[in-house]
This record gives structure tokens, sequence and C-alpha cells, in this order.
């Protein structure tokens, strides 16, 4: 192709998408169940590897005693909830080994980061890697979970 | 060049262009009669932020059928195939990544039911439409076209 056939091409593109702006804005707008402009990232199943524990639900577990809770956040993260157990991906092997005392693939465990669910998916399948079976990931972390009004640890860290 | 051959070669262009032309418009339709429903396929691929999202689920399957449009009519045929090739290439990478990270998710091609998993079918059916909406595109020959009648032809 010539260059002016690759501007000719360009221009016409251009039209196209203009076009179906247009053309997608007036849908959205004649749409009686249009989507919200912006996404809510926890509405969305993600297909995760292990299912989604509602901040109440957890709060439940957590005053029962009943879940190990594990914290995946990055190692200077702020507060955590009390009890956590550190764990992150970058450092899944040793993080484990100092916890292995503590944690066994029988247990219950619901891990948590700061809100979004994919970066404790990938925590949850190293889990599910070493035998783990009973394993949750808490809808919106621990933002929903300090909106919920559930106690917080000071500093940073967790118990390791 | 033969009349015989200039023929031949603008029977092939123009048949790639209606063929990847039907694809993308019947890939279009179930997308934006479901728009929730793609924005979900979308979202299992794990490649588009949260943010764009719901932008991306309103705007893409518009401009699908925007493409398949134009290709089958023959208006803008080299910008529409110029498009078609971008959006193709950008689904088999996004099937590439999903294949490549064990993502057990449905393609979400054609329409937005469970059905259709990802997998090497679907990257070589998308690879025999990348190089027939290229076809138009760099043959840019479109007799039988609305933009020829129209004395627009490229």
């Amino acid at each position: 192709m010539r260059r002016h056939d690759w501007h000719h091409a360009l221009r016409q593109a251009g039209s196209l998408l203009l076009l179906a702006a247009a053309a997608s804005l007036v849908l959205w707008a004649v749409r009686s169940d249009r989507l919200p402009l912006l996404a809510d990232p926890d509405a969305y199943a993600l297909d995760l590897p292990v299912p989604l524990i509602s901040q109440a639900e957890a709060r439940r577990l957590y005053e029962a005693g009943s879940h190990l809770f594990i914290d995946t956040r990055r190692a200077d993260a702020a507060g955590g909830i009390p009890g956590a157990l550190v764990v992150r991906e970058a450092s899944f092997a040793d993080d484990l080994a100092a916890v292995m005392d503590f944690v066994y693939p029988e247990d219950s465990l619901i891990l948590y980061g700061d809100a979004t669910p994919l970066p404790v998916a990938a925590v949850a399948v190293r889990f599910l890697e070493r035998g783990y079976r009973n394993i949750w990931i808490l809808q919106g972390g621990l933002t929903a979970w300090r909106l919920g009004g559930g106690p917080l640890r000071e500093g940073s860290g967790g118990d390791e | 060049m033969s009349d015989r051959r200039q023929t031949f070669i603008d029977l092939l262009t123009t048949a790639c262009a209606w063929g990847a032309g039907v694809v993308f418009l019947y890939a279009s339709i179930d997308k934006i009669q479901h728009p929730a429903a793609f924005a979900q396929a979308i979202a299992n691929y794990r490649m588009v932020p949260a943010l764009l999202l719901h932008p991306f689920a309103w705007y893409l399957p518009v401009v699908e059928a925007a493409v398949g449009l134009a290709l089958i009519v023959g208006w803008q045929r080299r910008g529409a195939a110029l498009l078609a090739v971008l959006m193709t290439a950008m689904f088999i990478a996004a099937i590439t990544t999903a294949l490549l990270r064990g993502l057990d998710i449905s393609c979400g091609c054609f329409d937005t039911s469970e059905g259709g998993k990802v997998g090497l079918d679907l990257l070589l059916r998308d690879i025999v439409l990348l190089v027939a909406a290229a076809v138009p595109l760099v043959m840019g020959r479109d007799r039988w076209s609305l933009d020829a009648w129209l004395g627009r032809g490229q």
C-alpha cells in the first residue's frame, strides 16, 4: 500500500470510529438498562479461583474465631485485621514457612488485600497449589472491612 | 494485468470483505443486546482496567457493527478493513494471553453466554478472519462497493 492509501484508510477509520461513538452514545442514552459509566470492580466475579465472602459474613466469622485471616498486602501497608497472618505473593514461600505452625491445609482461610480481589486471587492460587482448600477472598478487602466498622490493628505489617 | 486476473482480484477482495463484514456484524448483535454480560466477558480476560470496562462494553460492539456494515456495503471499506484488522489482532492477543495464563473463560466473541471457551480453535478462526480482513485493506479494489458507485473507490 502506498502512503496515500494509508492516509486514506486512516481517515476512513477515523470517520467510522466517530460514527460508532455517536451511535453508541445514542444507544446508551435510550436504553433503560444502560450500564453506569464507571464499573464497580467488586461487581464482577472475575472468575476467581475461590469464592468471595462479604464483609458482614467475614466479620461474623472473625467474631466466632473459626477462620484465619491472611493479609496479602505489600509489606509496608499500614494497619490490618488484628490476628491476621501476613502471606504475600512476592515472598509466598518464605511467608508461608514463617507461619507454617499456625496455618494448616485443613484450616479455613479468608484472604484480603486493599480493595480489589484480583491481586489477592494470585495468593489464593498459591495456597490452592499447596493443598489448601477452604479459601475465601474478602470482598472489598480492607477498605470494605474498615467501612463496615471492623476492628483494625495499628501500625504496619501483620502477625508473622 | 489482464482483465480476467483483475476480475479475480476484485472478486476475492469483495468476497473477503463480505465474509469479514458478516462475521463482525453477527458478532456485534448479542453484545449490543446484552452489554452487562459482555462487560463480564471482558472482565474475565483480566486485561481491561475496571475504569474502562463499561465504556468498552458499550463502544466495541457498535464499532464491530459499523465495521461489519461498512465492509458489506463497501462504504469507507478500506478504513473498515483497517479497523477489522486491528480489532482482530487485539482479539488474537487477548485469546493468546488467556491461553498462556490458563484462564478457563468464555470467549465472548459471538455471544455472551457461557459457551465458546477460549481455545486454539478460536485462535485459528481469528487468524483466518485477520487474513480475510487484510485482503480489502491491501487490495483496495472495491468495484462492487458503494464507494465505487459514489465515485470514491480507492
